[in-house]
């Protein structure tokens, strides 16, 4: 016999990051899935919009995702916001399951807005929905202007893409009007922000977006 | 880098799909594949090789469709499959001003069962 199918093979996570996208919404939580390379800056950029974004009021939580060890977490932890730390144990991407396990630890009707920062990777991550309402990619200018084309999907997903370390831009070649061209041929409605954390060039125009979102 | 998830996904749906029908054994399973989905069918085989042993797959064959990638020029609304996944150009007009179309399915198709 043949058995029309046609379905998502990822139909199980999308599943379960469906009801953790509802308990979200129910406690008022605007959710972000911030992916890159590692090393690319996602936590300094969640460290520099962080700031910001608190002292205009908004109320932010973040999940830190790694492969091992809570740097990232006791970084974040320093600014006074809540955060928990998910370890995959070797796992190349979040996936809604570990984050349905850690959801209920956050104090989500106390929250406006929580950040996840993905596992440093630019592959994986961008299949596996974890109840977010946007995905945030930040690709640093030193990883090369090849990286829209090499690495499409991630691309294709984000509603938004940061460029950051600008400040380097001077010395190396970095085709910015390539990259650009290139995020816009996968994805035409994706957003671009430059930013530098260092001199915080670019941080202002980002935040006045996230607010923007909710 | 995780097809050994995504096999285990395929599997588990594939089993559930045939029980439902009121089969008992599986021959074979169809996925699609796009050229820009991230996953490697040939890692994807031997994953599905690997873990189908002693479930009622024991002997199915995991065929992948690869779908190809597919742009639409913005410009003349040419269809085109580009001739080189770094350069898109459509080949009516030379616009660059074009956006892909296909290339990032993930999914299941159908099955034979028995
Ligand atoms: N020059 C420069 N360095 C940066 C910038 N953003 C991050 N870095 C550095 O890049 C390294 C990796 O940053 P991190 O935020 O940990 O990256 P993650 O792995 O994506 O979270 C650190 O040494 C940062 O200080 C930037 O805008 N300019
Ligand atoms: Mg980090
Ligand atoms: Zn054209």
């Amino acid at each position: 016999m043949n058995i029309q199918v046609v379905s998502k093979i990822l139909e199980a996570n999308d599943r379960l990051a469906d009801s953790n996208a509802r308990k979200l919404k129910a406690a008022g939580v605007y959710t972000i899935n911030l992916m890159g390379a590692p090393g690319a800056g996602k936590t300094s950029v969640l460290e520099a919009v962080i700031t910001q974004l608190k002292s205009g009021g908004l109320r932010v939580g973040v999940i830190e995702g790694d492969i091992t060890g809570s740097e990232d977490a006791q970084r974040i932890a320093t600014l006074n916001v809540p955060v928990v730390q998910i370890n995959t144990g070797g796992a190349c991407h979040l996936d809604a399951n570990m984050i349905n396990e850690v959801l209920d630890s956050m104090p989500l009707d106390s929250l406006d807005m929580l950040i996840i920062e993905n596992v440093g990777n630019l592959v994986c991550p961008a299949e596996f929905k974890v109840g977010e309402d946007i995905k945030l990619m930040v690709l640093s200018v030193t990883e090369g202007d090849d990286k829209p084309l090499k690495y499409p999907l991630m691309f294709r997903e984000s509603a938004a893409l940061v460029f950051n370390k600008i400040d380097l831009l001077p010395y190396i070649n970095f085709n910015m009007d390539r990259a650009q061209k290139d995020a816009m041929t996968i994805h035409h409605e994706i957003r671009i922000f430059k930013t530098s954390c260092k001199t915080r060039d670019g941080v202002e125009e980002l935040c006045a977006w996230l607010k923007g979102l909710r | 880098m995780h097809e050994l998830y995504i096999a285990q996904s395929i599997l588990d749906s594939a089993v559930s799909h045939c029980l439902e029908s009121g089969c008992s054994r599986i021959e074979s399973v169809t996925v699609q594949v796009g050229v820009y989905s991230g996953v490697m069918s040939e890692a994807l085989n031997f994953a599905f090789d690997v873990i189908k042993v002693g479930t009622i797959a024991e002997t199915a064959s995991l065929i992948t469709e690869k779908v190809a990638p597919q742009c639409v020029c913005k410009n003349c609304a040419q269809i085109f499959e580009p001739a080189d996944r770094f350069i898109l150009i459509c080949p009516e007009c030379q616009s660059m001003d074009v956006s892909l179309t296909k290339g990032f399915e993930l999914q299941m198709l159908c099955l034979e069962a028995i």
